[in-house]
């Protein structure tokens, strides 16, 4: 096998598994974990808040 | 550290705001060698005839300053704060983080000194001589370490999708860096590419080629992926197409860089395949630029207020321009007209003072009050100023280099009737130098619209804690 | 693969950082190696071009003159295969005339014209005027001056070093057999090279413009 048949069939691998990709994010049953996952960046604001307490930047200082 | 937060989790803003400052810092003195060099295009006499104010020393040190101390201390700052909220944990080690950001800091202080004294590898964007290069592994080697014990120890159980790009980059730059640098010393500061001829072109641009992927693309689509959603105050607009998004990038993206194989001969049922695979990653590349603009859908009136999301979406709508000029640029026929011209010069700008830094901005904009204890940066409208003078430096530079690029290739290629060559060379030198005027004077802008930042930055820092409220009157009218 | 199989596959990916590193590694891996693997072993990327003698101890120097003032910044050695090309610049460049290139000078942006077949083009004298002041050639011209050049005399303390490791670590020599017959050849060979360069100038060595001037003389001199 030549060199450049290899990596036709490399590249042919490939886009199948891109297909695949697409597939399965695209599935019903990722549904609603993304959703969640979308929304994860906001869940720190319960515990944390987005400014830190004086004292600690004062003692970086 | 703080007895008084106990409760809360505890998080090394330390580091995060190191990497911010310098980000600030580094940006501005690489712009400034950039407005330079961009001036001694333009007058000669700019050189001065001293060794290391030489322009061909100096550009080195120039995209070295931009990529690698501004660009990779933003993509510090921003990771190592992405993967404290988005695992809700502390960073691993403070003392390797510690360690990241003074090594980090030495190697661009080595190259600032090095560069200038002509003490290069000719390595685009890796021209540094191997003992700086093998620093560069350890120190990033560390970073890596932190970056993902930090997601190892999370209190979450989903990696959160910015995760993975800034994981990906942080992989890649590593492989890429370390295959490319491999060098036979001479000395302490000379070194030879252990590559020869075509095989060293063909891993130099493989390595270059994927330094802009992964580390001006992927590393920055991670901050995107925070920053955007973070500042609009919604979630991302599709979650599924970041997945896509994600894998489709990094196992496309060298594959989608065939000029070096442009006169190779491979079959035609190959090209034509690879040209499907270019198609196919043209199209998640947009994909991640519609989910990052469509995440604003319903809260677009927030554009016309906050300059800090104007500037994070302006960044999407260059990344799509220069995600679609790529590609072209890669097509025979284009390449044959725009290569070694300054088109190409226009195209990396493009994506890095378009894309890269705009996002950067905007993420440090986001940023600094939160590690400062502030509710919002000193000034909106300063803000907002630096916005508009940015976005005219850029459309001036990129315009600038559009028209002489185009015009350089067209005076080479022009043949007269007889078949002799229309032009000299210096001719195109001599019809280009308005546009280099032109592309000096949008670094200007540039420049200036960082020291506007810098000014910002400085008094939100050095202002009374928690006394810059984000109120309505605040905000933009 | 089923849809459902690859769903629980990927849940474990998403939540397992190592996996996700190694499939990383993986997937940018497989292009690399693809594409720069074959060029190692390819005739037309490793067979030197017929004539093709490897760099003298005072063209090495000039070579790495060359790399230290960064003329590859702003000038290529890579004429392609068009006609303005071929007219303005000459026969248009072949990857065995840079097998022994470390690293390869090919460039990326033409801000002054290519250099690849500069060898020959323009006298010795003209090129140490042009360096010198540029603008007192070519008025037009925006190149930095390099005066310096006159000046400072080539330090030859690491140039047999620089030959060695061309010979031996790069296997630069007649034995390789890529090109039998061609290379450098014994230390005194080598040794007697380096004496020439500090015997220039009648004793005080060679300047830096003269290392400099003979590199750009040979470029592309080699293919018939």
């Amino acid at each position: 096998m030549d060199y450049g048949t290899y990596r036709g069939i490399l590249t042919l691998v490939i886009l199948v598994l891109f297909i695949v990709i697409v597939v399965w994010a695209y599935s019903r049953r990722s549904k609603t974990r993304f959703k969640d996952a979308a929304n994860a960046i906001f869940e720190d604001e319960k515990t944390h808040k987005d400014t830190i307490s004086n004292e600690e930047k004062g003692s970086e200082k | 550290m703080s007895q008084t937060v106990a409760s809360q989790t505890e998080y090394n803003y330390k580091v995060v705001r190191q990497f911010t400052i310098m980000t600030v810092i580094w940006g501005i003195v690489g712009m400034s060698i950039g407005v330079l060099i961009a001036a001694q295009l333009a007058w000669p006499a700019l050189n001065f005839d001293i060794p290391w104010l030489t322009y061909s020393r100096l550009r080195p040190l120039h995209t070295n300053a931009v990529i690698f101390a501004f660009g990779t201390s933003a993509l510090f700052a921003t990771s190592y704060y992405v993967v404290q909220r988005t695992c809700q944990t502390r960073l691993l080690s403070d003392k390797l983080a510690a360690f990241t950001f003074w090594g980090w800091q030495l190697v661009i202080v080595l190259a600032v000194i090095t560069l200038p004294l002509g003490m290069t590898s000719t390595k685009e964007y890796a021209e540094l001589e191997w003992p700086i290069d093998i620093l560069i592994a350890i120190v990033w080697v560390t970073y890596a370490v932190v970056f993902m014990g930090t997601i190892a120890k999370r209190k979450v159980s989903h990696i959160y999708v910015a995760n993975w790009f800034y994981a990906g980059f942080i992989i890649t730059v590593a492989v890429l860096h370390v295959v490319n640098s491999m060098a036979v010393p001479v000395s302490l500061t000379k070194s030879y590419s252990i590559y020869a001829g075509a095989v060293d072109a063909m891993v130099q641009w493989w390595y270059g080629h994927n330094a802009v992927g992964f580390l001006l693309t992927a590393g920055f689509l991670g901050m995107m992926y925070y920053f955007v959603p973070k500042q609009a105050g919604r979630p991302v607009y599709s979650y599924r197409l970041s997945v896509v998004h994600f894998w489709a990038l990094i196992s496309l993206y060298i594959w989608a860089g065939p000029h070096h194989l442009h006169y190779t001969a491979l079959p035609d049922w190959t090209q034509s395949l690879g040209m499907v695979m270019s198609i196919i990653l043209f199209v998640p590349s947009w994909g991640g630029m519609i989910n990052g603009i469509m995440t604003l859908s319903g809260a677009w009136h927030k554009l016309r207020t906050d300059p800090v999301l104007r500037f994070l979406v302006v960044s999407l709508s260059f990344y799509g321009m220069s995600t679609f000029e790529g590609p072209m640029m890669a097509i025979k026929s284009v390449n044959a007209l725009s290569h070694y011209t300054d088109w190409t010069i226009g195209h990396v700008h493009s994506g890095a003072l378009g894309w890269v830094a705009m996002i950067s901005i905007g993420a440090i904009y986001h940023l600094i009050p939160a590690l400062f204890s502030q509710g919002r940066m000193y000034s909106v409208k300063l803000v907002n100023t630096h916005f508009w003078l940015h976005t005219v430096g850029v459309v001036l530079y990129i315009v600038a280099m559009w028209i002489s690029g185009v015009m350089q290739g067209l005076m080479w290629r022009a043949v007269n009737a007889d078949g002799t060559l229309m032009y000299t060379f210096v001719q195109s030198l001599q019809a280009s130098h308005p546009f280099y005027v032109m592309r000096f004077l949008g670094g200007v802008f540039i420049v200036v619209g960082m020291l506007v930042m810098a000014y910002n930055v400085y008094r939100t820092i050095s202002a009374k804690n928690d006394s810059l409220k984000l109120d309505a009157q605040a905000q933009l009218a | 693969m089923s849809n459902n199989n690859s769903q629980n596959k990927h849940e474990i990916v998403e939540k397992n950082i190592g996996l996700m590193a190694i499939l990383t590694v993986f997937a940018i891996s497989f292009g690399a190696l693809v594409e720069i693997t074959p060029l190692m072993f390819q005739d037309d990327t490793t067979k030197p071009v017929e004539g093709l003698r490897p760099l003298n101890a005072l063209e090495i120097e000039g070579h790495d003159i060359y790399v230290r003032e960064g003329c590859h910044t702003c000038h290529t050695q890579m004429i392609r295969p068009f006609r303005d090309e071929v007219e303005r610049y000459g026969h248009y460049s072949v990857a065995g005339e840079s097998v022994w290139d470390h690293p390869f000078l090919w460039g990326s942006k033409r801000t002054g014209p290519d250099l690849a077949r500069i060898g020959k083009r323009y006298s010795d004298d003209w090129h140490y005027a042009h360096l010198v002041d540029p603008r007192a050639v070519v008025p037009e011209s925006n190149m930095p001056g390099f005066p310096w050049l006159a000046e400072d005399r080539v330090d030859t303390s690491l140039t047999l070093k620089k030959l060695k490791i061309f010979r031996d670590t790069f296997a630069i020599n007649p034995e390789n057999p890529a090109h039998p017959g061609l290379g450098y050849g014994s230390d005194e060979e080598l040794i007697a090279d380096v004496a020439k360069v500090d015997a220039m100038n009648n004793g005080k060595g060679a300047t830096e413009m003269q290392a400099l001037i003979a590199y750009l003389q040979q470029l592309g001199t080699h293919l018939k």
